[in-house]
C-alpha cells in the first residue's frame, strides 16, 4: 500500500530526523522522487535542522572546568580516565540510530594519537598506495572507502594505513617533518558543530581543535573524510584546501 | 558495547570527564536553545551538570548513553523552565516552506512553546527515537512525534508577505 500526498507530508519531520521504520523510509523516499514539491519541503526541514545547529553553535562552550567547578562533582571527576577510542568510535559510527548520535570528536583523537603513535596494533607499513590499498582490501576495509590521496605535492609522505577500530573504515597516515598527519575515512559521522566553517568549491571544510590536535572534516559522494594532525587546525584547512583546488 | 563500558566506568565514580567532553557541547546548544539569554543558559547546563554525577549511577546498561541524557536533560529543563505538561498538539503541513534565514530562526525558534522546543532540540542533538524517548519521559509517543514535527513545520513555514 502506498501513501498519499497528504501522508506523506506528515511523515516528513520523522523522515529527515531518521525515526521512520524502513518500509516507511522507502516509501517517503519514492514520494520525494516523483514530487518535487514534497522534495523541497523535505529539503526546507533538513537545511533548518542544519541551520539550527549553526545558530546554536558556540565554539565557548563551557569545558571540564565548569563542570569539575561544579558543587557534586564527586572526588573523582578530576580523573582523566579515556575508555578505549576504538570502543567509541564503534559507538559513534555503529549503524543504529543511538550510536549514531554520539558526536565522535573526541573518539577520532584518540584514533590520531594512537595511530599515530609508533607501533599502533594492525598498522600497515607501506609507502607505495597501490599496496597499502590492496593490503587494506585485504584486512576488511571496503573498497570504497580506500581513500589514498597523494600528497607529495604538501610534501607529505605517506607511511602507511590500518582499517579503523570500528572496521567500518579506513585510517591512513602522512609524515612531514617528523608531523604525523591521518586521514580518516568513514561512509558517515554524526554531525559535530564546527569552529570553523570553509567552503572550497562546493566541499564544505568543517574545521576543529581538541586541545593540539585539529581536525578538519570534509565529505565526498559516500565518504566523510577527516584530516588530523598536533597542528592548529587553519593550517591543516588551509593544506585540505590547496589540494581540492589542486584537483579542479 | 562503548556505551555500556562507560556507564559502567561511571557507576564507579570514573569517566564522567569523557561524558562532559563528548555530550557537554551538544547540551550546552541545547541550553542556549530554551534559555532566553546565554546568564540563564549557563544556570540550565549548570543544574545539568550538578545533576549528572547523581544521575548517573542508576543508568541502565541496555539503554544508549544518548537517549540517557536526554531523559535527563530533559527533566532537568522541565524543571528549572516549569514546562507544562504535555497536551494534545495539533500539526498541519504548511502550504508553502522556505529554509529561514538566521534571523526568521531566532525568531521562530523562541515562538515555539518550549515543551515542544526541547523535544525538537533533544532530537536534533541526541538523536534518541521518539518511541525511547517516550518511554523514558512518560510522553506519549505520539506526542513526542508531534511536538517535534510541530517545531519543525513552524521553523519552515513560509511567512505571507
Amino acid at each position: 500500500m502506498s501513501l498519499d500526498r497528504q501522508a506523506v507530508s506528515q511523515l516528513l519531520p520523522c523522515f529527515v530526523c531518521g525515526d521512520l521504520p524502513p518500509d516507511l523510509i522507502e516509501q517517503v523516499q519514492r514520494a520525494l522522487e516523483a514530487d518535487p514539491e514534497l522534495a523541497a519541503q523535505a529539503r526546507a526541514l533538513r537545511e533548518a535542522e542544519a541551520a539550527c545547529r549553526e545558530l546554536l553553535a558556540d565554539p565557548d562552550a563551557p569545558g571540564r572546568s565548569f563542570f569539575s567547578a561544579s558543587p557534586l562533582a564527586p572526588q573523582g571527576f578530576g580523573r582523566a580516565l579515556l575508555v578505549a577510542a576504538s570502543a567509541v568510535l564503534l559507538a559513534a559510527l555503529g549503524a543504529s540510530l543511538h550510536a549514531a548520535a554520539q558526536p565522535p570528536l573526541g573518539g577520532l583523537v584518540e584514533v590520531h594519537l594512537q595511530t599515530s603513535g609508533s607501533g599502533a596494533l594492525g598498522f600497515i607499513a607501506q609507502e607505495d598506495p597501490a599496496r597499502l590499498a590492496a593490503s587494506l582490501r585485504q584486512a576488511g576495509v571496503p573498497t570504497d572507502l580506500l581513500m589514498i590521496a597523494d600528497l607529495r605535492a604538501e610534501g607529505l609522505r605517506l607511511v602507511g594505513g590500518q582499517p579503523a577500530p570500528s572496521g567500518l573504515g579506513a585510517l591512513i597516515l602522512y609524515e612531514k617533518d617528523g608531523v604525523h598527519y591521518l586521514c580518516q575515512v568513514y561512509r558517515a559521522l554524526p554531525a559535530m558543530p564546527p569552529r570553523e566553517l570553509q567552503q572550497v568549491g562546493a566541499t564544505t571544510l568543517r574545521s576543529y581543535q581538541h586541545g593540539s590536535v585539529g581536525l578538519v572534516r570534509f565529505e565526498g559522494p559516500g565518504v566523510v573524510c577527516v584530516f588530523s594532525a598536533a597542528l592548529p587546525a587553519e593550517e591543516i584547512a588551509a593544506l585540505v584546501a590547496r589540494r581540492l583546488r589542486a584537483l579542479g | 558495547m562503548a556505551d555500556a563500558r562507560l556507564i559502567q566506568a561511571l557507576r564507579r565514580g570514573e569517566g564522567l570527564d569523557r561524558l562532559w567532553q563528548d555530550w557537554g557541547p551538544p547540551t550546552w546548544s541545547i541550553c542556549l536553545g530554551m534559555a532566553p539569554d546565554r546568564a540563564r543558559a549557563r544556570e540550565l547546563l549548570a543544574d545539568i551538570a550538578r545533576s549528572l554525577p547523581l544521575a548517573v549511577p542508576g543508568w541502565s546498561l541496555d539503554a544508549s548513553i544518548c537517549c540517557q541524557m536526554s531523559k535527563l536533560v530533559w527533566q532537568r529543563i522541565s524543571i528549572r523552565l516549569e514546562l507544562p505538561a504535555p497536551a494534545s498538539i495539533e500539526i498541519e503541513a504548511p502550504a508553502r516552506t522556505a529554509t529561514p534565514t538566521s534571523d526568521q530562526l531566532r525568531r521562530r525558534l523562541a515562538a515555539c512553546p518550549p515543551e515542544h522546543r526541547v523535544i525538537y532540540l533533544l532530537d536534533l542533538y541526541y538523536r534518541c527515537p521518539s518511541a525511547i524517548l517516550a518511554e523514558l519521559s512518560g510522553w506519549g509517543e505520539e506526542q513526542v512525534r508531534a511536538a517535534r514535527a510541530a517545531v519543525a513545520w513552524s521553523l519552515v513555514a513560509e511567512e505571507a508577505s
